[in-house]
């Protein structure tokens, strides 16, 4: 990952980890589908569904904001794109973090934009599971105590010769896996996207939209798994990440279907008693290695 | 307001340009890492957005859209 890569390279990574994301995400459906004993959607129903969206009839509600309601859906893509590229290039987790709490922003955007009310409450919500970044500051915090950098080549840098983190600092590991839980679709944390608001603050985002945040969806799933590895596992070869992130998935779809949707309070009491317990366990990590 | 098919596609062209230059000149040590991804973040979306619309734009008249009970 942190190989420079050449110029046709550049476009290629990014479309391809755009569909193998999209890919991941149909597998987190068929998975949870069958723990379930429901037969589930095809693995390739994602790449379907985005270009499903791609040719439906689209346009711009009356209620909308059109500057708004059109620009998230760029800044969307866009954020994760800059996520991947930060990526690949090894550069600083602060950043990484800066765009998983952007993206709430961006949630709320959309919400906010269309006008309609099942999309303004998926955007107040949003804001509200913005308390699940919490217990990655503090992950961050115990990773940049082992490594004495952010930056994620010194981290990979740092496994090599120490071994994993996610076995020297595998309380941050859970809480970080915890923070990727609340971004995936039918989760326990997933309170933006619950069925009494419809599709929340994606509600009135259809046709091209909606195809859009389908690739962003796909990056952003990429970047969030690939992120976790590279943090706490270290520098893999390509076939090993896929193989990485598979299995994560795998991990993921187990806790969706088997744990049910929380409420919103819930939700946040759980993500805050987790942040709670991280800063204990910081608290102690910063005394033993720098006592 | 509905764009043309043209409109769209020559925004394509032009976004998917501006990806393949960044790209090109990064490869030839034109410009750093962050330059380029800089371009690809600006220009990515906007090439994949128009793509589509390229394929939909002047098809079609749109749907009545559904206001309620």
């Amino acid at each position: 990952m942190t190989s420079r890569s050449s110029g046709t390279d550049m476009i290629a990574e990014l479309v391809l980890a755009t569909l193998f994301g999209l890919l991941l995400l149909g597998l987190h459906r068929k998975l949870i589908a069958r723990i379930q004993r429901r037969p589930g959607p095809p693995v390739w129903q994602e790449i379907l569904h985005m270009l499903k969206f791609s040719f439906k009839t689209t346009w711009i509600p009356k209620t909308a904001s059109p500057v708004l309601f059109v620009g998230v859906v760029l800044i969307a893509i866009g954020i994760w794109t800059a996520a991947f590229y930060v990526l690949i290039s090894g550069g600083s987790l602060l950043v990484i973090l800066g765009i998983y709490m952007l993206h709430k922003i961006v949630e709320h955007g959309f919400g906010l934009s269309s006008g309609s009310p099942y999309g303004k409450y998926g955007g107040v919500r949003s804001v509200i599971s913005a308390a699940s970044e919490i217990p990655l500051f503090v992950s961050v915090a115990v990773i940049a105590v082992y490594t004495r950098s952010l930056d994620l080549s010194v981290i990979m840098q740092y496994q090599q010769v120490h071994g994993p983190l996610l076995i020297i600092a595998f309380p941050a590991a859970c809480a970080m896996f915890l923070v990727i839980l609340s971004k995936m679709p039918f989760g326990p944390f997933s309170i933006v996207e619950a069925k009494e608001l419809v599709s929340g603050y994606k509600t009135e985002h259809f046709g091209i939209w909606r195809a859009g945040l389908e690739i962003c969806n796909g990056l952003k799933t990429f970047v969030l798994l690939a992120v976790f590895l590279a943090v706490f596992i270290g520098l893999l070869s390509l076939p090993w990440l896929l193989v990485g992130m598979i299995l994560m998935i795998v991990l993921l779809a187990f806790a969706c279907a088997v744990t049910p949707m929380m409420s919103p309070f819930d939700s946040v009491t759980i993500q805050m008693l987790v942040t709670g317990l991280m800063l204990g366990y910081a608290a102690v990590v910063l005394m033993v290695v720098h006592p | 307001m509905k764009m043309k098919k043209t409109t769209v596609a020559r925004i394509f062209w032009v976004g998917a340009g501006v990806c393949v230059i960044a790209s090109g000149l990064y490869f030839m040590g034109m410009i750093p890492l962050f330059a380029c991804a800089a371009l690809l973040v600006v220009a990515f979306p906007v090439t994949i957005l128009s793509l589509f619309f390229s394929w939909m734009a002047g098809e079609s008249g749109g749907d009545i859209p559904f206001i309620g009970y």
